[in-house]
């Protein structure tokens, strides 16, 4: 993105560039800065990235104590039944179901509500809207444990934890979703307030109604920010653990992260290998999404976090 | 609550407005003022509900449930429903793994926000050089931050935890023995810093962003008069990036207070409760006993926190507000 590009231009690159001029920097100094940049640069790159490349080495080791085993031991292809194993023994393909199941319905209802209430905060203005806005806001500082211990007790009694119905007992992870996010809802309000009214108004005139404009003329607009709630959306729900840790207690039920946390957990004498390689296979998936949309992660990141 | 009655109040007549288009009175009564407010609602809706339903109710029961001494409802006999203040009095006298955990977590807070901020700071320095491949050197400083908890906090076990980790036994190989990360005196540093470690990258990201929008003209100036490198990085541009930083610390410190699975899944707590957070130390004794503890407790333990988060937040909210600059106004 823009930011990407300009980078080149950033104030504290530029500076040694022009400072060179002032003082006396021969060319050879100049060089070894560069190759010094480079070194650091690449050396912490490849730091960041050893979680992933010790995750995969241990996934491709003969037995439990080589993976942590020193000196290393070379990794080889020849056991990629670990990862067949690894399916089979964390029951993948049905916590892979259940994690996507909530995933899809959560971040469906999730976006489609924020987008919905930020067109109210955004186009419909009236006395009410500026204190329902602060109450907004401030439900982003909420905690969520003050919630959490009371919910649980309310889905309890309503019976939704012991419910035979496997969806019904997904719905506390799935229903609250309708709230939409606070901070999407506020990044869409200010998304839809810098385009023209005039656009709506036209639309208005010629008998458009008041959702046919918000999906025909502004959802158009915004596909880039929407692009990016939901990609958080997923990788957010994809990773959480806590919701599932309270809600599903049933293996049945398990969330990825629930099979791998438990698998990791239950004996000491878990195998190493092939807990790395459930978690190479719950990983890669967020990994493709990270390298095919770096685009819309970085901006999301950075849109998402500075206020303007 | 003074924000449900507000929510309540009117809510009422704006659900009165939307179905009652009286044929003779429109004219009158449907103003395009009070369509709009329809509207207004109608497309909140969704969030209005969710509030109500999932918050404030939720909320207000627990209060509620705070002042009782009741395990399970159903199970509830009417001395279950006395009011009393013995839950908040044992906290904060007798329940000293709760006092306990509440300064573990503003350790871990302060470390997180201020190692996490500094490190970031540092990086992006050094990543907003013009180098060949950036893209590819930032993506893969923020891909750490992508890894799962539940993933993450197994590769974190293998890698050090427990001597037969894969850092502990090269330690042992070059004779370093008895050097435990996850020690009474180190586990919550060691907690803290694989967390900054892997939040590093987005954070980086961000102040790059905030770095492209100091106006170049100030470094120059200040250069002509003689400022070095240095002092130019902190009487400049840390000054004119204060707001990202400031938003960066807030949401940072606010996660941080609430953190949970990240400890949870590497130390449970241990060792001696020394890594026990605020919302652990909750959802532990909830979870010990099947949901069948003193609920009440729990709730209790809940709105502490709750006071403990919102009353730090606008002490640190007002005194980082007046350190900033958010551009000219």
């Amino acid at each position: 993105m823009e930011m990407n590009e300009n980078a080149a231009a950033g104030p504290v690159q530029s500076a040694p560039a022009q400072k060179d001029g002032m003082h006396r920097v021969t060319p050879a100094r100049r060089i070894t800065v560069k190759i010094l940049l480079y070194f650091f640069t690449i050396a912490i790159s490849v730091v960041f990235f050893l979680p992933f490349v010790f995750m995969v080495y241990g996934s491709l080791q003969t037995s439990s104590d080589t993976v942590t085993s020193w000196p290393l031991t070379l990794p080889s292809f020849a056991n990629i039944g670990n990862y067949l194993e690894a399916i089979k023994v964390m029951n993948f393909f049905n916590a892979l179901k259940n994690t996507l199941f909530i995933l899809c319905t959560s971040t469906l209802l999730q976006v489609s509500s924020s987008v919905l209430v930020a067109y109210g905060f955004a186009r419909f203005k009236n006395k009410y809207t500026e204190p329902f806005f602060i109450l907004l806001l401030s439900t982003m500082m909420l905690p969520w444990i003050v919630t959490m211990v009371p919910s649980y007790v309310i889905y309890s009694e309503l019976g939704f934890i012991s419910n035979p119905s496997v969806i019904v007992r997904q719905l506390p992870l799935i229903l609250p979703a309708i709230t939409g996010s606070a901070f999407n809802i506020y990044m869409l309000r200010n998304f839809m307030r810098g385009i023209p009214r005039s656009i709506d108004e036209a639309a208005e005139m010629d008998g458009c109604s008041s959702l046919g404009i918000l999906i025909r003329i502004l959802l158009p607009n915004m596909k880039p920010i929407l692009a990016t709630m939901i990609v958080f959306a997923v990788t957010g729900s994809w990773s959480d653990y806590v919701g599932p840790s309270i809600y599903l207690n049933d293996r049945e039920l398990f969330t990825l992260a629930l099979s791998i946390s438990n698998f990791s957990g239950s004996t000491s004498s878990t195998e190493k290998q092939l807990l790395m390689a459930g978690c190479t296979l719950y990983t890669l998936p967020l990994l493709v999404l990270l390298f095919s949309a770096q685009k819309v992660f970085i901006k999301g990141i950075v849109t998402t976090s500075i206020k303007e | 609550m003074r924000s449900s009655d507000m929510a309540s109040e009117t809510v009422l007549p704006a659900q009165g407005e939307t179905p009652a288009p009286a044929a003779p009175a429109k004219k009158k009564w449907l103003t395009r003022g009070r369509l709009r407010t329809a509207k207004f609602f109608l497309f909140i809706s969704p969030w209005l509900t969710g509030l109500v339903l999932f918050s404030l109710a939720p909320m207000i029961l627990s209060l509620v449930l705070s002042f009782t001494w009741g395990t399970k409802i159903a199970t509830w006999t009417s001395k279950d429903l006395i009011f009393s203040f013995r839950n908040y009095a044992y906290i904060f006298t007798q329940d000293k793994i709760f006092l306990r955990s509440i300064l573990n977590t503003f350790l871990y807070a302060f470390m997180r926000v201020i190692g996490g901020l500094l490190f970031a700071l540092l990086l992006a320095v050094l990543y907003n050089h013009d180098l060949f491949g950036k893209k590819l050197y930032r993506t893969m400083a923020y891909s750490v931050s992508l890894i799962p908890v539940a993933a993450a906090s197994s590769i974190w076990i293998l890698l050090l935890k427990g001597d037969s980790s894969l850092v502990q036994r090269m330690l042992a190989e070059i004779g370093i023995h008895n050097f435990d990360l996850f020690s009474k005196s180190t586990a919550l540093v060691t907690v803290v810093s694989l967390d900054i470690f892997c939040g590093l990258g987005s954070t980086m990201i961000v102040i790059l962003a905030a770095l492209q929008g100091v106006p170049k003209e100030l470094e120059e100036a200040a250069m002509i008069d003689g400022a070095g490198r240095v002092r130019r990085f902190w009487t400049i541009t840390v000054p004119m990036i204060s707001s990202a930083l400031m938003f960066a610390s807030v949401t940072g410190f606010i996660g941080a207070l609430q953190t949970y699975a990240k400890v949870q899944l590497l130390t449970g707590g241990d060792p001696e409760y020394t890594t026990m957070t605020m919302t652990m130390s909750v959802l532990s004794r909830y979870k010990a006993t099947n949901g069948n503890l003193a609920l009440g407790y729990a709730c209790a333990e809940a709105w502490v926190i709750f006071v403990i988060i919102m009353i730090f937040t606008l002490i640190y909210l007002k005194l980082l507000n007046r350190k900033v600059y958010y551009g000219d106004e």
